[in-house]
């Protein structure tokens, strides 16, 4: 398999405006795949500007509800997750803000770096939250990814690579393949599921119950 | 094909967008009752993120979400289900200009504060140059009318007076002042402080041993 790209065009017929009106229509259920999708963007946000895992867990959390209450105020302007990245940064800031405030803090839930740029160079050192177990489970993960995208019909492969790792759009993959749209939907469902086979054991041993 | 197959293929439609509005309505309320097209969205997005090399690269990334309690989604639900977020339709029908989209508190409120506390001082400091501008073109200038003001009232005399050390000075007399000291003698050579106090000049009148 050919290394993915490490830098990305966004992908094309983004779901997350949808999702967002739903989700001020009243539809929490809409919200929470919000959630699921952008969850660990978040974390991984947060892990880098606070250490201590119990915090990662309240600044995701406080994030994600500050997010609710304003989603109205999402115009669509922007991505989703530029106007989530905003609200994740504040939380943390504010976070670490209440903790140094806090004669009782934990110091060490503190990062001592103003570093909130995603993109920044990342320690090598685990933080408190990483255990060997979680990163022997994160690699795990992704080799299961691998491992199931190497199996696949050559097809289903090129399908999902398109649209996964290139980010072409459902009628450039028909013509890219030859092939009719519904075609290319069939391809990448199957190809989803193949792989969805081999990941969700792993994910639901590691962390239980996630829904 | 079953139910959750098929819920599967609509999740998989969403996550690349191909879902109209009336679809992904009714998928939203299937899924109520449905945890494994839910899981099935989650891992679409964590392949996804593999596949893009956004996992696993670094020790931070790899397992920031592994990091999370595994009640963090069921804590959060019940969160949601608290908050009390304004139905978009609703709004709409009933305030037209929706007034309490606008009290509602935006997530980076605590910096349109001070973008408002900063734009305030801005028109304060306007208004006070402004005020200052307006005071020296006018006919009576601030300058012009302390220097009216701090001109000697009619029989104060200009007197001068020897000091230590051959010095002359000028000092101002002012025979209203010289009267009212006359007439309260008794409290001449005294602070008000009753102490002494070297940093105060004390107004005595001798009369005619001057």
């Amino acid at each position: 398999m050919t290394q993915p790209p490490t830098i990305l065009s966004p992908a094309p017929d983004d779901s997350d405006l949808l999702l967002v009106q739903r989700a001020v229509e009243g539809n929490q259920r809409a919200f929470e795949l919000l959630v699921l999708k952008y969850q660990r963007r978040v974390a991984r946000l947060v892990a880098r500007m606070v250490r201590d895992s119990d915090l990662v867990d309240d600044v995701v959390q406080e994030t994600f509800i500050r997010a609710y209450r304003a989603l109205h105020q999402f115009r669509g302007e922007a991505q989703f997750y530029t106007w989530l990245y905003r609200i994740a940064v504040n939380t943390a800031k504010k976070a670490l803000v209440d903790l140094r405030r806090n004669p009782v803090m934990n110091e060490s839930a503190l990062r001592g770096r103003d570093d909130d740029d995603e993109t920044s160079p990342v320690s090598n050192e685990l933080s408190s939250d990483e255990t060997p177990e979680t990163v022997l489970a994160a690699k795990e993960i992704g080799e299961a990814v691998n491992s199931a995208m190497e199996a696949l019909p050559e097809d289903l492969r090129q399908a999902v690579t398109l649209r996964e790792i290139e980010g072409l759009s459902y009628d450039e993959i028909a013509e890219v393949m030859n092939c009719p749209i519904g075609t290319v939907r069939s391809r990448i469902f199957r190809a989803r599921e193949a792989i969805s086979a081999k990941v969700k054991p792993l994910l639901t041993n590691q962390t239980g119950k996630r829904w | 094909m079953d139910r959750m197959l098929e819920n599967r293929e609509l999740i998989s439609d969403l996550a690349d967008g191909r879902l109209d509005d009336a679809d992904a309505a009714m998928l939203l309320d299937q899924m109520s009752a449905d945890d494994d097209a839910a899981v099935s969205w989650e891992v679409y997005h964590l392949s996804r993120d593999v596949l893009r090399g956004e996992w696993g690269t670094t020790t931070v990334a790899a397992d920031a979400t592994l990091g999370l309690s595994s009640d963090f989604m069921a804590r959060l639900r019940t969160r949601l289900a608290d908050e009390q977020i304004e139905p978009l339709a609703s709004l709409s029908q009933a305030l037209p200009v929706t007034p309490q989209v606008l009290r509602a508190e935006a997530a980076n409120q605590p910096l349109f504060r001070w973008r408002m506390v900063a734009g305030l001082a801005s028109v304060v400091a306007v208004a006070a140059v402004g005020w200052g501008l307006m005071g020296q073109q006018g006919p009576g200038r601030l300058g012009e009318q302390m220097a009216i003001n701090s001109v000697p009232p009619s029989g104060v005399q200009a007197v001068t007076v020897s000091l230590p050390g051959d010095e002359r000075a000028v000092m101002l007399r002012d025979p209203r002042l010289d009267e009212l000291l006359a007439a309260h003698k008794q409290a001449a050579g005294a602070s008000a402080l009753q102490t002494p106090a070297g940093f105060l000049r004390n107004a005595t009148f001798e009369g005619a041993s001057r």
